[in-house]
Protein backbone atom coordinates (compact mmCIF):
# COMPACT_ATOMS: atom_id res chain seq x y z
CA UNK A 1 0.00 0.00 0.00
CA UNK A 2 1.20 3.73 -0.80
CA UNK A 3 2.63 5.80 1.89
CA UNK A 4 -0.43 8.42 2.89
CA UNK A 5 1.61 11.38 2.35
CA UNK A 6 5.25 13.76 2.46
CA UNK A 7 6.11 13.05 5.73
CA UNK A 8 6.65 15.34 8.72
CA UNK A 9 9.85 15.61 10.79
CA UNK A 10 10.91 12.53 9.26
CA UNK A 11 7.89 10.19 10.12
CA UNK A 12 4.76 9.44 7.95
CA UNK A 13 2.33 12.37 9.15
CA UNK A 14 -0.07 11.24 11.99
CA UNK A 15 -2.39 14.04 11.98
CA UNK A 16 -2.27 15.80 8.58
CA UNK A 17 -4.43 18.82 9.58
CA UNK A 18 -1.70 19.88 12.21
CA UNK A 19 0.04 21.59 9.59
CA UNK A 20 -2.84 23.54 8.11
CA UNK A 21 -4.09 24.01 11.87
CA UNK A 22 -0.78 26.07 12.36
CA UNK A 23 -1.13 27.83 9.06
CA UNK A 24 -4.34 29.37 10.10
CA UNK A 25 -2.91 30.22 13.12
CA UNK A 26 0.20 32.37 11.69
CA UNK A 27 -2.37 33.86 9.33
CA UNK A 28 -4.15 35.01 12.53
CA UNK A 29 -0.48 36.33 14.21
CA UNK A 30 1.12 33.73 16.09
CA UNK A 31 4.34 33.39 14.78
CA UNK A 32 5.10 31.13 17.33
CA UNK A 33 2.81 28.63 14.92
CA UNK A 34 4.97 29.59 12.42
CA UNK A 35 7.90 28.88 14.22
CA UNK A 36 6.86 25.01 14.96
CA UNK A 37 6.18 24.51 11.49
CA UNK A 38 9.77 25.81 10.93
CA UNK A 39 11.11 23.71 13.17
CA UNK A 40 9.34 20.79 12.36
CA UNK A 41 10.11 21.05 8.45
CA UNK A 42 14.08 22.37 8.40
CA UNK A 43 15.66 18.99 8.49
CA UNK A 44 14.07 17.03 6.15
CA UNK A 45 13.92 20.45 3.88
CA UNK A 46 17.63 21.54 4.25
CA UNK A 47 18.80 18.18 3.64
CA UNK A 48 16.84 18.17 0.38
CA UNK A 49 18.04 20.76 -0.95
CA UNK A 50 21.45 19.81 -0.09
CA UNK A 51 21.10 16.75 -2.21
CA UNK A 52 19.65 18.92 -4.63
CA UNK A 53 22.32 21.08 -4.74
CA UNK A 54 25.51 19.67 -3.06
CA UNK A 55 26.60 22.26 -0.58
CA UNK A 56 25.66 22.89 2.68
CA UNK A 57 26.14 26.84 3.05
CA UNK A 58 24.37 26.86 0.27
CA UNK A 59 21.51 24.57 1.02
CA UNK A 60 21.04 26.47 4.45
CA UNK A 61 20.94 29.87 3.26
CA UNK A 62 18.13 28.29 0.27
CA UNK A 63 16.28 26.45 3.04
CA UNK A 64 16.34 29.87 5.19
CA UNK A 65 15.17 31.74 1.96
CA UNK A 66 11.85 29.29 1.33
CA UNK A 67 10.90 29.63 4.48
CA UNK A 68 10.86 33.05 4.30
CA UNK A 69 8.61 32.62 0.54
CA UNK A 70 6.44 30.48 2.77
CA UNK A 71 5.64 32.95 5.19
CA UNK A 72 5.09 35.86 3.11
CA UNK A 73 2.87 33.81 0.76
CA UNK A 74 0.90 31.65 3.72
CA UNK A 75 -2.37 33.50 2.90
CA UNK A 76 -2.77 31.53 -0.62
CA UNK A 77 -1.99 28.08 1.42
CA UNK A 78 -4.45 25.81 -0.07
CA UNK A 79 -5.59 23.45 2.57
CA UNK A 80 -7.06 20.93 0.63
CA UNK A 81 -3.29 19.76 -0.16
CA UNK A 82 -0.57 18.62 2.39
CA UNK A 83 1.46 21.85 3.97
CA UNK A 84 4.57 19.49 2.28
CA UNK A 85 3.31 19.09 -1.26
CA UNK A 86 3.10 23.21 -0.84
CA UNK A 87 6.39 23.67 0.66
CA UNK A 88 8.18 21.11 -1.66
CA UNK A 89 6.79 23.10 -4.46
CA UNK A 90 7.80 25.75 -3.22
CA UNK A 91 11.37 24.78 -2.43
CA UNK A 92 11.56 22.61 -5.83
CA UNK A 93 11.19 26.22 -7.82
CA UNK A 94 13.13 28.33 -5.58
CA UNK A 95 16.28 25.22 -6.07
CA UNK A 96 15.37 26.01 -10.01
CA UNK A 97 16.34 29.58 -9.64
CA UNK A 98 19.22 29.24 -7.64
CA UNK A 99 20.51 27.23 -10.27
CA UNK A 100 20.03 29.73 -13.03
CA UNK A 101 21.17 32.85 -11.22
CA UNK A 102 24.08 30.71 -9.66
CA UNK A 103 25.01 27.41 -11.92
CA UNK A 104 25.65 25.90 -8.48
CA UNK A 105 28.20 23.12 -9.41
CA UNK A 106 27.20 19.99 -7.80
CA UNK A 107 29.47 17.82 -5.70
CA UNK A 108 29.15 14.17 -3.90
CA UNK A 109 27.68 14.02 -0.32
CA UNK A 110 30.59 11.63 0.87
CA UNK A 111 33.38 13.13 3.05
CA UNK A 112 34.63 15.88 0.60
CA UNK A 113 30.67 17.63 0.51
CA UNK A 114 32.12 19.41 3.77
CA UNK A 115 30.36 17.90 6.69
CA UNK A 116 31.73 16.28 9.28
CA UNK A 117 31.27 12.45 10.32
CA UNK A 118 29.57 14.35 13.70
CA UNK A 119 26.57 15.43 11.41
CA UNK A 120 25.93 12.31 9.86
CA UNK A 121 22.99 10.37 11.55
CA UNK A 122 23.44 6.69 11.52
CA UNK A 123 20.33 4.43 11.76
CA UNK A 124 21.99 1.33 13.63
CA UNK A 125 20.00 -1.35 15.35
CA UNK A 126 20.64 -1.99 18.74
CA UNK A 127 21.58 0.81 21.40
CA UNK A 128 25.46 0.30 21.61
CA UNK A 129 26.60 -0.89 18.02
CA UNK A 130 30.25 -2.02 18.25
CA UNK A 131 32.94 -0.07 16.16
CA UNK A 132 33.05 -2.45 12.94
CA UNK A 133 29.56 -1.96 13.04
CA UNK A 134 29.17 2.13 12.78
CA UNK A 135 32.00 1.87 10.46
CA UNK A 136 29.61 -0.49 8.21
CA UNK A 137 26.99 1.53 8.72
CA UNK A 138 28.66 4.69 7.66
CA UNK A 139 30.00 2.94 4.36
CA UNK A 140 26.45 1.95 3.48
CA UNK A 141 25.32 5.34 4.14
CA UNK A 142 27.76 6.94 2.25
CA UNK A 143 27.35 4.49 -0.82
CA UNK A 144 23.94 5.17 -1.36
CA UNK A 145 23.90 8.91 -1.17
CA UNK A 146 27.14 8.78 -3.65
CA UNK A 147 24.68 6.68 -5.42
CA UNK A 148 22.12 9.11 -5.56
CA UNK A 149 24.23 11.93 -5.63
CA UNK A 150 25.07 10.34 -8.83
CA UNK A 151 21.39 10.13 -10.54
CA UNK A 152 20.64 12.59 -13.49
CA UNK A 153 19.39 15.58 -11.31
CA UNK A 154 15.70 15.39 -12.47
CA UNK A 155 15.73 11.52 -11.28
CA UNK A 156 17.28 12.49 -7.97
CA UNK A 157 14.94 15.09 -7.04
CA UNK A 158 12.04 12.64 -7.81
CA UNK A 159 13.68 9.55 -5.68
CA UNK A 160 14.02 11.45 -2.72
CA UNK A 161 10.99 12.63 -2.55
CA UNK A 162 9.49 9.47 -2.97
CA UNK A 163 12.09 7.39 -0.49
CA UNK A 164 12.73 9.89 1.82
CA UNK A 165 9.91 12.62 1.66
CA UNK A 166 7.61 9.70 1.48
CA UNK A 167 5.45 12.01 -1.00
CA UNK A 168 3.05 10.02 -3.14
CA UNK A 169 2.94 10.48 -6.96
CA UNK A 170 0.61 12.72 -7.42
CA UNK A 171 2.40 14.85 -4.42
CA UNK A 172 5.62 14.67 -6.55
CA UNK A 173 3.68 15.75 -10.01
CA UNK A 174 2.42 18.74 -7.82
CA UNK A 175 5.83 19.59 -6.50
CA UNK A 176 7.71 19.42 -9.82
CA UNK A 177 4.95 20.43 -12.26
CA UNK A 178 5.59 17.29 -13.65
CA UNK A 179 2.98 14.93 -15.70
CA UNK A 180 2.23 12.12 -13.40
CA UNK A 181 3.30 9.17 -16.07
CA UNK A 182 6.37 11.16 -16.07
CA UNK A 183 6.74 11.06 -12.87
CA UNK A 184 5.45 7.17 -12.65
CA UNK A 185 8.36 6.90 -15.34
CA UNK A 186 11.31 8.73 -14.05
CA UNK A 187 11.26 7.05 -10.84
CA UNK A 188 11.05 3.61 -12.00
CA UNK A 189 13.87 4.33 -14.18
CA UNK A 190 16.14 5.63 -11.12
CA UNK A 191 15.66 2.58 -9.18
CA UNK A 192 16.98 0.74 -12.33
CA UNK A 193 20.18 2.45 -12.23
CA UNK A 194 19.93 2.47 -8.65
CA UNK A 195 19.84 -0.92 -8.43
CA UNK A 196 22.34 -1.23 -11.11
CA UNK A 197 24.82 1.17 -9.09
CA UNK A 198 24.50 -0.99 -5.68
CA UNK A 199 24.51 -3.94 -6.93
CA UNK A 200 26.87 -5.72 -4.78
CA UNK A 201 25.02 -4.54 -1.96
CA UNK A 202 21.82 -5.77 -2.43
CA UNK A 203 23.18 -9.43 -3.64
CA UNK A 204 20.68 -11.22 -1.12
CA UNK B 1 9.97 -9.15 -25.50
CA UNK B 2 9.50 -11.93 -22.37
CA UNK B 3 6.70 -11.61 -19.65
CA UNK B 4 9.03 -10.77 -17.32
CA UNK B 5 10.21 -7.83 -19.04
CA UNK B 6 6.47 -6.81 -19.79
CA UNK B 7 6.08 -7.03 -15.93
CA UNK B 8 9.11 -5.10 -15.42
CA UNK B 9 6.90 -1.69 -14.19
CA UNK B 10 4.40 -3.67 -12.38
CA UNK B 11 6.59 -5.79 -10.52
CA UNK B 12 8.22 -2.75 -9.26
CA UNK B 13 5.66 -0.71 -7.94
CA UNK B 14 4.63 -4.06 -6.99
CA UNK B 15 7.82 -4.31 -4.67
CA UNK B 16 7.39 -1.12 -3.43
CA UNK B 17 3.94 -0.87 -1.95
CA UNK B 18 2.26 1.02 -5.20
CA UNK B 19 0.64 -1.81 -7.25
CA UNK B 20 -2.76 -1.01 -8.35
CA UNK B 21 -4.91 -4.83 -6.77
CA UNK B 22 -5.21 -5.80 -10.21
CA UNK B 23 -1.75 -5.72 -10.86
CA UNK B 24 -0.64 -6.91 -7.61
CA UNK B 25 -2.40 -9.69 -8.85
CA UNK B 26 -0.93 -9.76 -11.79
CA UNK B 27 2.56 -9.68 -10.31
CA UNK B 28 2.26 -12.19 -7.32
CA UNK B 29 0.60 -14.71 -9.90
CA UNK B 30 3.81 -13.83 -11.69
CA UNK B 31 6.29 -14.66 -8.95
CA UNK B 32 4.65 -17.67 -7.50
CA UNK B 33 6.32 -19.15 -11.27
CA UNK B 34 9.36 -17.27 -11.94
CA UNK B 35 12.24 -17.91 -9.83
CA UNK B 36 14.23 -14.53 -11.63
CA UNK B 37 11.67 -12.26 -10.94
CA UNK B 38 11.38 -13.61 -7.21
CA UNK B 39 14.99 -12.40 -7.10
CA UNK B 40 14.90 -9.21 -8.75
CA UNK B 41 11.95 -8.67 -6.25
CA UNK B 42 13.59 -9.23 -3.47
CA UNK B 43 16.22 -6.53 -4.58
CA UNK B 44 13.62 -4.25 -4.94
CA UNK B 45 12.24 -4.39 -1.61
CA UNK B 46 15.96 -4.14 -0.30
CA UNK B 47 16.78 -0.87 -2.26
CA UNK B 48 13.55 0.74 -0.78
CA UNK B 49 14.91 -0.86 2.51
CA UNK B 50 18.11 0.87 2.25
CA UNK B 51 17.00 4.07 0.82
CA UNK B 52 14.60 4.85 3.37
CA UNK B 53 16.14 3.00 6.55
CA UNK B 54 20.12 3.66 5.68
CA UNK B 55 20.40 7.24 4.32
CA UNK B 56 21.41 9.32 6.33
CA UNK B 57 20.38 13.32 6.75
CA UNK B 58 23.65 14.76 6.58
CA UNK B 59 23.42 18.39 7.28
CA UNK B 60 22.38 18.94 10.86
CA UNK B 61 20.36 22.15 11.72
CA UNK B 62 20.21 23.80 14.43
CA UNK B 63 18.02 26.55 16.40
CA UNK B 64 20.24 29.43 15.06
CA UNK B 65 18.47 28.40 11.28
CA UNK B 66 15.33 29.11 13.42
CA UNK B 67 16.37 32.28 15.11
CA UNK B 68 17.45 34.00 11.76
CA UNK B 69 14.51 32.89 10.20
CA UNK B 70 12.29 34.61 13.14
CA UNK B 71 14.19 37.58 13.27
CA UNK B 72 13.87 37.77 9.67
CA UNK B 73 9.78 37.70 8.99
CA UNK B 74 8.29 40.50 9.08
CA UNK B 75 6.56 42.51 11.52
CA UNK B 76 3.13 42.19 10.29
CA UNK B 77 1.59 38.70 9.60
CA UNK B 78 0.74 37.59 6.25
CA UNK B 79 -2.04 38.82 4.41
CA UNK B 80 -4.94 36.05 3.25
CA UNK B 81 -5.31 35.08 -0.36
CA UNK B 82 -8.04 36.60 -1.30
CA UNK B 83 -8.49 36.47 -4.83
CA UNK B 84 -9.99 32.98 -4.94
CA UNK B 85 -13.20 34.55 -3.10
CA UNK B 86 -13.14 37.29 -5.57
CA UNK B 87 -13.35 34.93 -8.32
CA UNK B 88 -16.38 33.40 -6.67
CA UNK B 89 -17.71 36.94 -6.26
CA UNK B 90 -17.45 37.49 -9.76
CA UNK B 91 -19.02 34.45 -11.24
CA UNK B 92 -21.82 34.73 -8.62
CA UNK B 93 -22.37 37.68 -10.24
CA UNK B 94 -22.41 36.79 -13.22
CA UNK B 95 -24.62 34.50 -12.74
CA UNK B 96 -26.94 36.55 -10.81
CA UNK B 97 -27.19 38.64 -13.83
CA UNK B 98 -28.52 35.90 -15.84
CA UNK B 99 -31.92 35.96 -13.71
CA UNK B 100 -32.87 39.57 -15.02
CA UNK B 101 -33.54 39.04 -18.65
CA UNK B 102 -35.45 35.97 -17.81
CA UNK B 103 -38.29 38.02 -15.20
CA UNK B 104 -39.19 39.27 -19.06
CA UNK B 105 -39.72 36.89 -21.55
CA UNK B 106 -42.35 35.29 -19.21
CA UNK B 107 -40.97 31.97 -19.06
CA UNK B 108 -40.51 32.19 -15.00
CA UNK B 109 -44.61 32.23 -14.89
CA UNK B 110 -45.02 29.41 -17.39
CA UNK B 111 -42.70 27.29 -15.14
CA UNK B 112 -44.47 28.18 -12.42
CA UNK B 113 -47.40 27.05 -13.36
CA UNK B 114 -46.32 23.75 -14.64
CA UNK B 115 -44.74 23.47 -11.20
CA UNK B 116 -47.77 24.12 -9.15
CA UNK B 117 -49.62 21.43 -11.04
CA UNK B 118 -47.29 19.45 -10.79
CA UNK B 119 -47.46 19.74 -6.65
CA UNK B 120 -44.27 21.84 -6.16
CA UNK B 121 -45.90 24.77 -4.72
CA UNK B 122 -42.27 25.82 -2.83
CA UNK B 123 -40.49 25.92 -6.22
CA UNK B 124 -43.97 27.37 -8.17
CA UNK B 125 -43.91 30.19 -5.56
CA UNK B 126 -40.03 30.86 -5.60
CA UNK B 127 -40.44 31.42 -9.26
CA UNK B 128 -43.18 33.56 -9.01
CA UNK B 129 -41.56 35.81 -6.56
CA UNK B 130 -38.36 36.26 -9.31
CA UNK B 131 -40.91 36.79 -11.69
CA UNK B 132 -42.13 39.90 -9.99
CA UNK B 133 -45.52 38.29 -9.37
CA UNK B 134 -45.22 38.20 -5.73
CA UNK B 135 -43.97 40.84 -3.87
CA UNK B 136 -42.19 39.67 -0.84
CA UNK B 137 -38.45 39.63 -0.60
CA UNK B 138 -37.80 35.35 -1.16
CA UNK B 139 -35.86 34.02 2.27
CA UNK B 140 -32.67 32.17 1.37
CA UNK B 141 -34.45 28.88 2.47
CA UNK B 142 -37.03 29.63 -0.10
CA UNK B 143 -34.07 30.16 -2.43
CA UNK B 144 -32.08 26.51 -1.68
CA UNK B 145 -35.94 25.14 -1.76
CA UNK B 146 -36.25 25.98 -5.55
CA UNK B 147 -32.66 24.35 -6.42
CA UNK B 148 -33.24 21.14 -3.75
CA UNK B 149 -36.91 20.83 -5.14
CA UNK B 150 -36.72 22.59 -8.48
CA UNK B 151 -33.21 21.17 -10.17
CA UNK B 152 -34.15 17.88 -9.94
CA UNK B 153 -37.46 18.46 -12.00
CA UNK B 154 -35.94 19.23 -15.06
CA UNK B 155 -36.09 16.14 -16.54
CA UNK B 156 -40.21 16.17 -16.32
CA UNK B 157 -40.67 19.57 -17.97
CA UNK B 158 -42.67 18.31 -21.16
CA UNK B 159 -41.13 22.20 -23.40
CA UNK B 160 -37.23 21.69 -23.93
CA UNK B 161 -37.05 25.13 -25.16
CA UNK B 162 -37.99 26.01 -21.14
CA UNK B 163 -35.22 23.66 -19.97
CA UNK B 164 -32.20 25.55 -20.34
CA UNK B 165 -33.71 28.64 -19.18
CA UNK B 166 -34.58 27.11 -16.06
CA UNK B 167 -31.17 25.49 -15.56
CA UNK B 168 -29.92 29.13 -15.82
CA UNK B 169 -32.01 30.04 -13.62
CA UNK B 170 -30.92 27.22 -10.91
CA UNK B 171 -27.13 28.26 -11.93
CA UNK B 172 -28.54 31.92 -10.58
CA UNK B 173 -29.83 31.04 -7.36
CA UNK B 174 -26.76 29.45 -6.98
CA UNK B 175 -24.80 32.63 -7.95
CA UNK B 176 -26.49 34.60 -5.26
CA UNK B 177 -26.41 32.19 -2.87
CA UNK B 178 -22.79 32.19 -3.57
CA UNK B 179 -22.46 36.26 -3.94
CA UNK B 180 -24.18 36.59 -0.12
CA UNK B 181 -22.07 33.74 1.57
CA UNK B 182 -18.47 35.61 -0.17
CA UNK B 183 -19.75 38.63 1.21
CA UNK B 184 -20.21 37.36 4.58
CA UNK B 185 -17.14 35.74 4.69
CA UNK B 186 -15.37 38.93 3.58
CA UNK B 187 -16.93 40.71 6.32
CA UNK B 188 -15.69 38.32 9.01
CA UNK B 189 -12.80 38.09 7.27
CA UNK B 190 -12.39 41.72 7.76
CA UNK B 191 -13.61 41.74 11.24
CA UNK B 192 -11.08 39.10 12.30
CA UNK B 193 -8.42 41.03 11.03
CA UNK B 194 -9.20 43.67 12.60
Amino acid sequence: MEPTGCLVSGRPAALPTDDAALVVQALRGDRGAFETLVRRHRRPLVNHLYRQIGQREAALDLAQEVFLKVYQSLGSYDPRYRFTTWLYRIASNAAIDQFRRRHVPTCGLGADGGDSNEDRVLAIAGSDPSPDQILRARELASRIDRAVQRLPAEFRQLILLRHRQHCRYDEIARITDLPLGTVKNRIFRAREILRGELADLLEP
Amino acid sequence: MSVCDRLRVILDRFANGEAAPDESLVAARHLAECTACRIRQARARWLAEILEREMSDPVAVDDEFVDRIMRALPATPPRRDRRAALRLVRLGAVAALALLPMRHIGFLERNADFCRQEGLPATASSLRLFAGAESSIPAPAQLLGLVVDGVPQLARMPWALDLLPLLALAFGVIGLLVVGSSVAGFALSRLSDA
